[in-house]
């Protein structure tokens, strides 16, 4: 190590030592990061509510399109379908699967899995959550009025946003 | 050796947590070699690498209550650094020329190499500014991976990426340094 070094390093140290005993540098209280973390728990569940949302839009999609009978006209109709199709959903999911990834790996540990593995893993997860929820009604559970489906199906007015989509499916089909 | 010189890195810590703030002069005293010769790897110059380290001792002190003592500080530490470096690299957009030689009045290049054990191809200077042409995800993990003698986990840590990938890229990376040697006409067996 040379002089010229090792004097800068020493400066380092009494620079970085000066501030703490000056008290211009100081330790974030334990509250700080409690809270840090209650806000990244409830940004996680959050978004694991979009992507799970989203998730169930699409299956109730696929529900809507493949009920009433056997489907007729639906090969005929296939165009008409795909221009029907939420995509938005899927974007939605896969925004919502990426900043979540980005946040549990920036404070967990989710970044020793590849994210090659880690983003089908999830979207399947949340396609697969969104696909029990279609069937447990949550569009209807983030109404907020708690009316269903049928009870405002004659106007929009105080419908939550999943029965208005679902209302909207069932007009096109 | 003084008392606080047989405190392993976590103890040292747990002491400055419960108020021994001084105690961090030590810590910092310990790391500022390694860090110094990373960052300056890093961002190819002295004074951007030493205040790189320096506000990366300050970050550390300032969020020292979310370190977990079960874990590596130096990883840890390394982790902040790295971060502090992609910001300043990301902020400058580039990054000062080796090829300039008096840059920053850098250390000489012979110091970094008498306590570490490493190829002996990589003890060549020339290979060296080969190193700095490299990528910065290549030219990070390698200078981790021989110079800072880490473990493939320790990277893993430091870098927040899967061991697997640190692998790779060592891997990808020693390739892409022989052809650059090569296109220099530096010699690399």
């Amino acid at each position: 190590m040379t002089k010229k070094q090792k004097a800068k390093n020493n400066q380092i140290t009494s620079a970085v030592m000066d501030k703490i005993n000056s008290g211009k540098v100081k330790m974030r209280p334990h509250w700080y990061f409690g809270l840090l973390g209650f806000f990244s728990i409830l940004i996680t569940a959050l978004l694991g509510l979009i992507a799970v949302y989203a998730g169930s839009i699409i299956t109730l999609w696929l529900r809507v399109v493949s009920a009433d009978g056997p489907a007729l006209g639906i090969k005929n109709k296939i165009g008409e379908l795909l221009l029907s199709f939420p995509w938005w959903s899927i974007l939605l999911i896969i925004l919502s699967v990426i900043i979540l990834i980005s946040i549990i790996s920036r404070f967990g540990h989710l970044y020793k899995i590849r994210f090659i593995y880690l983003a089908p893993i999830a979207l399947v997860l949340a396609i697969a959550f969104g696909y029990i929820a279609s069937y447990t009604h949550l569009p209807n559970i983030l109404n907020i009025n708690n009316r269903t489906y049928n009870q405002c199906r004659v106007s929009d007015e105080d419908c939550s946003m999943g029965n208005r989509i679902y209302r909207k499916m069932r007009l096109m089909k | 050796m003084t008392m606080d010189d047989k405190l392993s890195d976590e103890q040292a810590i747990e002491l400055v947590l419960e108020g021994d703030s001084n105690l961090y002069a030590q810590i910092v005293e310990r790391y500022e070699p390694k860090l110094m010769r990373y960052a300056q790897f890093i961002l190819k110059d002295y004074d951007t690498a030493s205040d790189a380290v320096q506000e990366s001792f300050i970050k550390a002190f300032i969020n020292l209550r979310n370190f977990d003592t079960k874990r590596k500080f130096s990883s840890w530490v390394y982790r902040i650094l790295h971060n502090e470096s992609m910001n300043i690299i990301k902020r400058n957009k580039k990054t000062i020329s080796l090829d300039d030689e008096g840059s920053g009045g850098g250390i000489p290049f012979e110091d970094f190499w008498h306590d570490v054990k490493i190829d002996q191809q990589l003890l060549n200077s020339k290979v060296r500014h080969c190193l700095d042409k490299l990528d910065i995800k290549y030219r990070e993990v390698l200078i981790l991976n021989y110079f800072e003698n880490l473990k493939y986990e320790d990277i893993s840590d430091i870098l927040h990426i899967p061991t697997s990938t640190v692998g790779v890229r060592i891997k990808r990376g020693k390739e892409a340094l022989k052809k650059i040697c090569l296109s220099e006409e530096v010699k690399y067996d």
